[in-house]
């Protein structure tokens, strides 16, 4: 049963329809089961990150719906909480008072032994009076992650959350999250960069494309959990991953072609939306003379090399 | 100025205390030699070939604003026992301390320094609250209300070009001689700086601030309360630094100008009487104070926003 669902869910950012900007996200469908943990991967700008802010209740769409739970999302709410890329802790509030900070909106009384246990669940006992600034970068996007928590919500929305990261530090946060996962009942949705790190935690990963934003891959993903960082060895984990670095390439070369049409773009006549939406995801144009693509900013070609794993 | 020096607290965040009023330990020279640790070295350590641990670097760095200050003493001592100006022009350091002493024991037209010092402390401190508790709800109203911004903005436009100090005749034709139009001249002075930086730190809150909060379900009131106010609190704080020092000029502007009593009006008759020994002290001691009252925001903004600079 679905708990989300997006429906041609349409966003553009400024002036739209003709003459104007492309649409970032172009008739978006999405289906979030209960308790799923679906993980987007896609090139730099190709609106994961406006994806999930529309979720969150942060943006409001141009076209189409978002429901959560039976009802249209209209705004933020506590029941779909966001982890961002930074942790955000509020500098002026201990660690303990940050991972409350949400219950104390609530007027209803702090159960403190509620926070402490989530304090002790993300590993930060005895770090509960520290300034936020006083812990590690891990530490603090644990504490962040503690803080959404702790408010029991249906719907963990997740933007890179690791992605300012040490190596080290991303993989022991993956496990952890892995585990928490288990234990506790929320439905995910993460968005990252890092192929590996989609396959690794998702039941479910989503690729998009980029200009218009549209979902070029939906794949399931059906490697046995309790998984690890070994798992990445595994067979199956090497398959999928084949896969989607291959619909990556697809539409990042697609994206790095964009870029190299518009550094020299001097003559080059930069098509209508019209042509561009086919070229989305099922193109496998070489990496130049695409000019029937619009340019997308943000994406240069060292990025792009990047989410291919290069 | 600091922050070449790891592991020495920078002076915004309330530094050495004597550090700021000379150059602590001159700037460092870029590619110059290093102590140990990486700092660069101060310039005890290059005149006299020391090395210093930071503990004591730090002290040394006080250090060479007492040695800069014992030296313009010295000059000035030199100065005046050479007779370079006229006595009355320049009186020694000793006569103007005998003038200091005299106007704290025996006073000078009837009051005492510690009255004049307790008038102008009072105004001051009149003034300069009145501009922080009006100016701040103003400048946050301002920032959260657009209509608000639009009734007041012109005023403020129109107000800061004009120097506070001509004000002056209009508050005494106005309000007379007494506290008034001095508390109020203060206040007006005030209160810009006050308002506009309010409205700066409102308006420099990281959109993720509100969006952490909003996800956990703050509603509007909260909003404000637990993101806008907190975020707002540095910039309030700088605005009272620099306010204070605004606040200061303004009370002795007017004390000049419309008082009978308070330092402003010390130097000015004293002036008019050529008693230049009481001029000076009455000047040394308004410097002394006014760097007291910055001292005090310091310290107080150390309490209040201990996690200034981070994040
Ligand atoms: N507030 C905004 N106003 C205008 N354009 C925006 C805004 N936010 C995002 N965009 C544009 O929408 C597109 C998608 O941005 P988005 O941040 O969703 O990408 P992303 O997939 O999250 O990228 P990244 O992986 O780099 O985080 C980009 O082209 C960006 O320039
Ligand atoms: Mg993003």
């Amino acid at each position: 049963m679905a708990v989300l669902s997006l429906r041609d869910v349409t966003l553009c950012y400024g002036d739209s329809g003709p003459g104007g900007r492309p649409a970032v996200l172009d008739r978006i469908d999405v289906e979030v089961a209960e308790q799923e943990f679906v993980t987007i991967l896609g090139p730099s700008g190709c609106g994961k990150t406006s994806l999930l802010r529309l979720v969150a209740g942060f943006e409001r769409a141009n076209g189409g719906s978002i429901v959560f739970d039976g009802k249209e999302v209209t705004g933020p709410s506590s029941e779909r909480v966001v982890v961002f890329q930074q942790p955000w802790l509020y500098p002026w509030l201990n660690l303990r008072e940050n991972v409350a900070f949400g219950l104390k909106l609530q007027k209803r009384k702090v159960d403190w032994q509620r926070v402490d246990e989530m304090i002790a669940t993300v590993g930060l006992s005895g770090y509960e009076k520290h300034a936020p600034y006083h812990l590690s970068g891990g530490m603090q996007q644990r504490a962040a992650l503690a803080r959404a928590l702790v408010m029991e919500p249906k719907l963990l929305l997740m933007d890179e959350p690791f992605g300012a990261l040490d190596a080290q530090t991303r993989q022991r946060l993956q496990e952890f999250l892995l585990d928490l996962w288990t234990r506790v009942d929320v439905t995910v949705v993460f968005i990252t960069h890092d192929v590996e790190e989609a396959i690794l935690l998702g039941d479910r990963m989503l690729i998009m494309s980029t200009s218009p934003g549209r979902i070029a891959l939906e794949q399931k993903i059906d490697i046995p959990r309790p998984r690890d960082e070994s798992t990445t060895l595994s067979a199956p984990f090497q398959q999928i991953r084949k896969q989607a670095l291959a619909t990556l390439g697809r539409v990042s070369i697609a994206a790095a072609g964009i870029t190299g049409t518009g550094d020299r773009s001097a003559g080059t006549d930069e098509g209508g939306s019209g042509g561009d939406a086919e070229s989305g995801g099922e193109r496998s144009g070489a990496p130049s003379g695409s000019d029937d693509v619009q340019v997308a900013p943000g994406v240069t070609m060292d990025e792009d090399l990047a989410v291919r794993g290069w | 100025m600091t922050q070449t020096r790891p592991s020495v607290p920078s002076q915004d965040a309330g530094g050495p205390l004597i550090g700021s009023l000379g150059a602590p330990g001159g700037p460092p020279v870029p590619g110059g030699p290093a102590a140990p640790g990486g700092r660069k070295l101060s310039v005890f350590e290059r005149v006299t070939h020391v090395r210093l641990t930071e503990r004591y670097a730090k002290w040394g760095r006080q250090l060479s604003t007492v040695m800069v200050l014992v030296g313009a003493l010295a000059i000035w001592e030199i100065l005046a026992a050479v007779k370079v100006f006229p006595t009355v022009a320049l009186p020694s350091p000793q006569s103007v301390w005998d003038s200091f002493t005299l106007t704290v024991t025996k006073g000078y037209l009837n009051k005492t320094m510690g009255q004049d010092v307790a008038y102008s402390v009072v105004r001051v401190a009149v003034g300069f609250v009145g501009a922080v508790i009006l100016g701040v709800p103003i400048g946050l109203l301002m920032a959260e209300s657009k209509l608000v911004h639009r009734i007041i903005d012109p005023f403020l436009q129109l107000g800061r070009p004009v120097p506070p100090l001509a004000y002056i005749p209009l508050f005494v034709v106005w309000f007379g001689l007494g506290e008034l139009p001095k508390i109020l001249l203060i206040l007006v002075g005030t209160i810009p700086i006050m308002i506009i930086s309010t409205i700066g730190g409102v308006r420099n809150i990281p959109a993720q601030r509100y969006e952490v909060a909003r996800c956990l379900g703050a509603k509007r009131r909260q909003l404000f309360l637990n993101v806008t106010l907190p975020s707002t609190l540095p910039e309030i704080f700088t605005g009272m630094k620099v306010g204070i020092g605004i606040a200061w000029t303004c009370l002795v502007a007017a004390e000049l100008i419309a008082a009978s009593v308070g330092l402003g009006w010390l130097v000015e008759q004293a002036a008019t009487q050529l008693q230049t020994g009481i001029v000076i002290a009455g000047i040394i001691v308004i410097g002394i104070l006014g760097y007291l009252m910055e001292l005090g925001i310091r310290l107080l903004e150390r309490v209040v926003i201990p996690w200034r600079g981070h994040g």
